[in-house]
């Protein structure tokens, strides 16, 4: 990738977390205390609230849970019409050709790339597979053994085709796919320990600022992009049985809230620029699996993103840079928000994204990957199905 | 009585020949007497005295022959024209719109009352009028209204010229008591009032009946002649009358309503469960019936208030807890609508579809015609109750990641998650956080189910096994759900008698899972037939539902080997590839429950409801293992009545399914009871008997006749015959019924065409719908009418001797006899 297009990348993910950190206001966090210990008093009192209400049980607030639903959704049906399932088996015909014969996966930008090795399996995870089991079994479980292979002494995984201006993308990307795969390969008894010590390297990176950024290092200046994503990364461990020093999330969603603005727009950094509103959605993950999901931020940034696909043509967003990148972020967001939110943005998204689609089922970016969209593209198409634990509700 | 004609008296005369004989006897007596005295008299004398005698000897023969005279008499007399108007309830109801009779009438109205419909009855009224207006040149009328009864409300004076004016609606509506007519009458006799009046009539010649109605008989009496019948009489009475060559009785039809019912929605019936647990998702499946229009969009409510009565004064107010907008396909609609309770005690919960809401202006109407039947009552108990569910899980798998969440959606549920494979300083998830496995069996005895998800054998220790034994056996449940990890065959290697003896399927010990193999082809599965009865398939109450829920299930990719089901447990769930591996099984162990499940996928049950059924199917799986822990007795029956709303008197069914197999061996022999009481009035009970179920069959049954009114509860307590005490019963299941008066006018507001149709066919007679009641109709159905008089020929009998002069006479000649006799010294 080129010094460029990163920068251009980077910068479209910067602004989207930037989004995340409007009215941070040092009140609210008391409040959200207060309600949790209202629940664990009473768990019932909260649940007969409606649907809003949300229950954060045990002593830790990332595993948040929503009440049941009371009547059987109708979204699944509606959103995944044939056109919706033909462009997602042209997508995944088109990633599960693309596999290198290593295992990984690469893009004209990314050659061997653990990142997008991680999204392409990702993806096939979200039509149902697991590693060895289902339909793409075989090529997560090859996607697997290329990140396996790719983990150096640091715990840091990164392949050749690495990221010029630092691994980090990369290896929180691998660690996600890991996380929600580990549990179903025990044949690889090792992957526990190669999550545990990425854990252990992402931790040892937190800047003095309490984010993180492309180097794994201490030194310099963090951003929201990166600090978002590893923040959800590391509220994933936590689910999956790894311990995460509370202090480094709690710094972390810090720096996310220092960089909000006194007007409620974002910033890429504490001293930056002002992000776009449709990579917003890394920001209400954060916080949502911070256990916020009623922070005063996520409202209008949901309701950011929301008017932005509103108010643009299909014709608009496709010539959007980095248009799938963002919606990728913006999806896994407002699949949280509900299906007043959802359905419209998914069919307005889906539009979009046939519109860009290529003959052999692909999408691409400005500088023609086509493999790392694709995933993204993939995993966003076959939300509805609900078989992938990112996308939560 | 007149004295003349006591002579023609039978008995008179009879007193008469009596007198007679006394008189002769006396004559010969006083003659003997005289007979000295009658020497003295002159020939002329005796002649005149016998003279008298012999006149009235002649007249007291003349009287017994009983001379008479005859004469006939001829007169002319109009025909009689029935109008039968019906005047029961269901003429109260609106007529159609288009109906021109009532036109002027709702433009009027509807000035003042926009939301104005004329009635059935308004316009049989105008109808009248008409006939009466054209009718009465050339006919008497009568005019009726029928109802429960037959009354002659008006026999209107026949007009000589059309200069003369008509009866007006009061006139014609009046009754005897001098009030006006109105439709309020509870039953309707149609054919019974044709019988009472050709009845009534039968000695007058009746031109025509004309029946205004909307033919719909309602609370015919077992001696009434139901329409039908008189409709076939009718039919055999004028084939004898063309027979004899007279003309034949027509009945002419006017039809209030139309063939389809009003345009109304309603709830006809609202069924929930009898009790809920605090928080948790509370469903009612509410059956409502459009008669409005396809497609119909309208809002169906649920409100709440608290009966109890010392809730707080807010909370005994109805407010709304959910609001759905649904669209209702024409005729019977089942609608599932929920909430999640907050409030313990007993509830009373309000259905409602809203008789003002947003109504599309090209529809006839501006609203359903009636809102008392839009609503619906149900009273559930809220209970908190809660179960402790430990699950403990080797890694976080996929089905990981959903069945925790699933579980903690759950407000009965107070989950403690353990992760073995987590670092040992990890904070563990659930509502109780743990940090080690329960070791004793004290500390096992706490919780209610607990789930083993491929667990690591090495790291639960056998002290932990027992425990859970002994907590599963003392009424506990326990959930087996395999995985790739480490394998069924690994935990019978370490735990080999206790987890044998838990486990409901065999499993090879030898047989470990085989991580170098892929799974590329899918596999579909189905229920066993004894899995299709169980509760814990059950994904929803209603059949059709359910099952098509459960056609929808996912395919599955892997599945744990298991050699066999062990004989006593219930395969639920089996491939369905020819394989035939039980893939979901349920045993009972002591006094607990054992699930077994050989897939780790339900997650793909995800598709197509989302988190709905995977939810669902794990909290039914956790409550049917835990529900001798929350209710104190097993619940894999279900109890249901049919129907659910109910007249009084009415017979009610109630059915008893056992949904446990394992259970009907329990039950044989042993009867079983309903109790039936009144929610206001537990103490009066009544025991209704069920029918054991034939051999193989599961279903009890029973019936007995409504009693009462309001909500009524019907329950099932079986206690087990050997039991100690009569606490712990097999099972205790209660559901409730709606006794209440349904005005019968209101169960169908259809019009009966068909009726009308056939009995004006049956005699020849024109039937008018609301279509075509313009004036030429009217018209038209008046030719119809027979106007030919009736010639009327009387014969008058004159009975000579049975008359004032033939007395006069009779006695004037007894009396000149004695006269004279005692004028002559005779006396």
């Amino acid at each position: 990738m080129t010094k460029t297009t990163l920068n251009r990348l980077m910068s479209r993910a910067v602004w989207g977390c930037a989004l995340l950190l409007i009215a941070a206001a040092p009140g609210a966090r008391a409040g959200e205390d207060d309600a949790v210990r209202h629940v664990e008093e009473d768990p019932y009192a909260l649940l007969g609230l409606g649907e809003e209400a949300a229950v954060s049980p045990g002593v830790d607030p990332a595993f948040l849970v929503l009440p049941r639903a009371t009547e059987r959704s109708t979204m699944p049906d509606q959103l995944l019409t044939p056109l919706t399932e033909e462009m997602i088996e042209e997508m995944l015909t088109y990633l599960s050709n693309r596999q290198d014969p290593d295992g990984g996966w690469s893009d004209t930008q990314f050659e061997s790339n653990a990142g997008v090795t991680a999204l392409v399996c990702l993806a096939l995870m979200a039509e149902g597979s697991r590693p060895r089991i289902g339909r793409f079994g075989r090529q997560i479980d090859l996607g697997m053994e290329f990140l396996l292979n790719h983990v150096e002494d640091s715990g840091v995984i990164a392949a050749r085709g690495r990221y010029q201006y630092g691994p980090m993308y990369s290896h929180i990307y691998s660690m996600l796919a890991m996380l929600y795969a580990y549990g179903d390969m025990p044949w690889r008894g090792e992957t526990q320990d190669v999550l545990a010590r990425g854990i252990q390297a992402v931790q040892r990176s937190q800047k003095l600022d309490g984010g993180w950024r492309y180097q794994f290092s201490r030194e310099g200046a963090s951003d929201m992009s990166v600090t978002g994503n590893v923040l959800w990364v590391l509220r994933t461990a936590k689910k999956c049985g790894f311990t995460v020093d509370s202090e480094a999330i709690a710094k972390g969603v810090e720096y996310i809230q220092q960089c909000a603005l006194p007007d409620g727009t974002f910033r890429y950094r504490v001293w930056g620029l002002e992000a776009s509103p449709s990579l917003g959605g890394t920001g209400i993950i954060a916080l949502v699996n911070d256990g916020r999901l009623d922070h005063p931020l996520i409202m209008p940034a949901r309701d950011r993103i929301e008017y932005d696909y509103r108010r643009y043509t299909v014709e608009d967003l496709k010539e959007r840079r980095f248009f799938v990148y963002g919606a990728w972020y913006a999806s896994i967001a407002m699949y949280m928000s509900g299906d007043d939110y959802w359905i419209p943005w998914f069919e307005k998204t889906r539009s979009v994204l046939r519109a860009m689609q290529r003959s052999d089922g692909e999408v691409a970016d400005e500088f023609d990957n086509t493999v790392y969209t694709t995933a993204m593209a993939a995993m966003l198409l076959q939300t509805p199905y609900g078989f992938l634990p990112l996308y939560e509700r | 009585m007149n004295p003349v004609r006591m002579l023609s008296n039978p008995n008179f005369q009879v007193f008469l020949a009596v007198v007679a004989v006394a008189l002769f006897i006396f004559y010969r007596f006083v003659y003997g007497r005289e007979r000295q005295h009658a020497r003295e008299l002159t020939g002329t004398q005796t002649w005149v005295l016998w003279g008298f005698r012999g006149f009235v000897a002649l007249l007291a023969l003349l009287a017994l022959a009983r001379p008479a005279t005859q004469r006939t008499r001829v007169e002319e007399r109009l025909p009689v024209t029935a109008i039968l108007v019906d005047s029961s309830g269901s003429m109260s109801l609106p007529t159609p719109r288009g109906n021109p009779l009532v036109e002027d009438i709702e433009r009027e109205m509807q000035q003042t009352n926009p939301g104005f419909r004329a009635t059935r009855w308004q316009s049989a009224q105008v109808a009248t009028e008409k006939l009466v207006d054209r009718l009465s040149l050339h006919q008497r009328l009568r005019v009726y209204e029928f109802g429960d009864q037959l009354d002659l409300m008006a026999a209107p004076r026949h007009r000589e010229s059309l200069d003369e004016p008509i009866p007006t609606i009061d006139d014609l509506f009046r009754r005897a008591d001098g009030s006006m007519a109105t439709a309020d009458a509870p039953v309707s006799r149609t054919g019974q009032s044709i019988h009472e009046v050709l009845e009534g009539l039968s000695g007058e010649k009746i031109g025509s009946i004309i029946m205004i109605s909307d033919f719909r008989e309602i609370g015919l009496v077992s001696t009434d002649v139901p329409l039908p019948r008189m409709t076939e009489r009718l039919r055999e009475m004028n084939r004898q009358l063309e027979a004899e060559g007279k003309a034949p009785i027509r009945v002419h039809t006017i039809v209030e309503g139309t063939e389809h019912p009003l345009p109304d929605i309603r709830i006809d019936e609202v069924s929930a469960p009898m009790e809920a647990s605090l928080g948790d998702v509370l469903q009612f499946h509410v059956t409502v019936t459009n008669d409005y229009r396809d497609g119909f969009e309208t809002r169906l409510s649920l409100e709440e208030k608290s009966v109890e009565p010392d809730a707080p004064s807010r909370k005994q107010e109805y407010q709304r807890v959910a609001l759905r907008e649904v669209t209702l396909s024409r005729g019977r609609n089942v609608i599932p609508i929920a909430t999640i309770p907050a409030m313990t005690g007993r509830c009373r919960y309000r259905l409602q579809i809203p008789s003002d809401g947003p109504v599309p202006d090209e529809i006839d109407y501006h609203a359903p015609f009636e809102d008392q039947n839009n609503w619906r009552e149900v009273t559930v108990d809220i209970q908190r109750r809660s179960l402790r569910v430990l699950l403990i899980a080797d890694r976080p798998t996929r089905e990981y990641f959903f069945l925790v969440p699933a579980l903690l959606r759950d407000p009965i549920v107070r989950l403690s998650c353990y992760l073995q494979s987590a670092d040992i300083d990890y904070i563990h998830q659930g509502n109780e956080v743990i940090d080690v496995l329960p070791e004793t069996t004290e500390e096992w005895s706490r919780y209610d189910v607990a789930i083993l998800y491929d667990i690591d054998p090495a790291k639960i220790s056998s002290s932990q096994v027992d425990g859970l034994d002994a907590m599963v056996r003392d009424g506990g449940g326990l959930m087996f759900i395999a995985g790739r990890n480490n394998g069924l065959a690994d935990l019978i290697q370490v735990h080999a008698t206790r987890i044998r003896e838990l486990l409901p399927i065999e499993i090879d010990r030898n047989v470990h899972p085989n991580y170098d193999r892929r799974y590329e082809r899918a596999f579909g599965v189905r229920r066993t037939d004894r899995g299709r009865q169980h509760s814990l398939m059950q994904a929803s109450t209603m059949h059709d539902e359910n099952e098509k829920v459960w056609e929808r299930f996912p395919s599955f990719y892997w599945n744990a080997p298991v050699v066999r089901p062990k004989s006593d447990s219930v395969v639920l769930l089996e491939r369905a590839d020819g394989n035939n591996d039980p893939l979901m099984a349920v045993g009972i162990v002591g006094e607990g429950t054992v699930f077994f499940t050989a897939v780790d996928s339900m997650w793909r049950w995800r598709y197509p409801y989302e988190t709905y059924e995977y939810d669902r199917f794990w909290i039914r799986a956790i409550r049917y293992l835990g529900e001798v822990r929350l209710h104190g007795a097993r619940t894999q029956v279900s109890l249901e009545v049919e129907p659910r709303t109910v007249n009084p008197r009415q017979e009610v069914n109630v059915y008893l399914q056992v949904l446990d197999s394992t259970m009907m061996s329990a039950l044989r022999g042993e009867p079983v009871y309903a109790r039936v009481y009144s929610s206001d009035n537990p103490r009066d009970v009544r025991m209704v008997r069920l029918s054991p179920p034939p051999e193989g069959g599961t279903e009890y049954h029973g019936s007995f006749r409504a009693e009462g009114r309001g909500e009524i509860t019907c329950q099932v307590r079986q206690v087990p015959s050997d039991a100690d005490t009569r606490e712990r019963a097999l099972f205790d299941v209660s559901t409730h019924f709606e006794v209440r008066v349904e005005p019968l006018q209101l169960l169908n507001t259809a019009a009966n065409v068909d009726a009308a149709r056939a009995l004006t066919e049956a005699t020849g007679g024109e039937m008018l719908t609301y279509r075509d009641l313009r004036d030429e109709d009217f018209d038209r159905l008046a030719e119809q009418v027979d106007p030919t008089k009736r010639q009327i020929v009387t014969a008058i009998t004159f009975q000579i001797w049975d008359t004032l002069p033939f007395l006069v006479l009779f006695l004037v000649l007894i009396c000149g006899e004695w006269s004279l006799r005692k004028w002559w010294g005779l006396l």
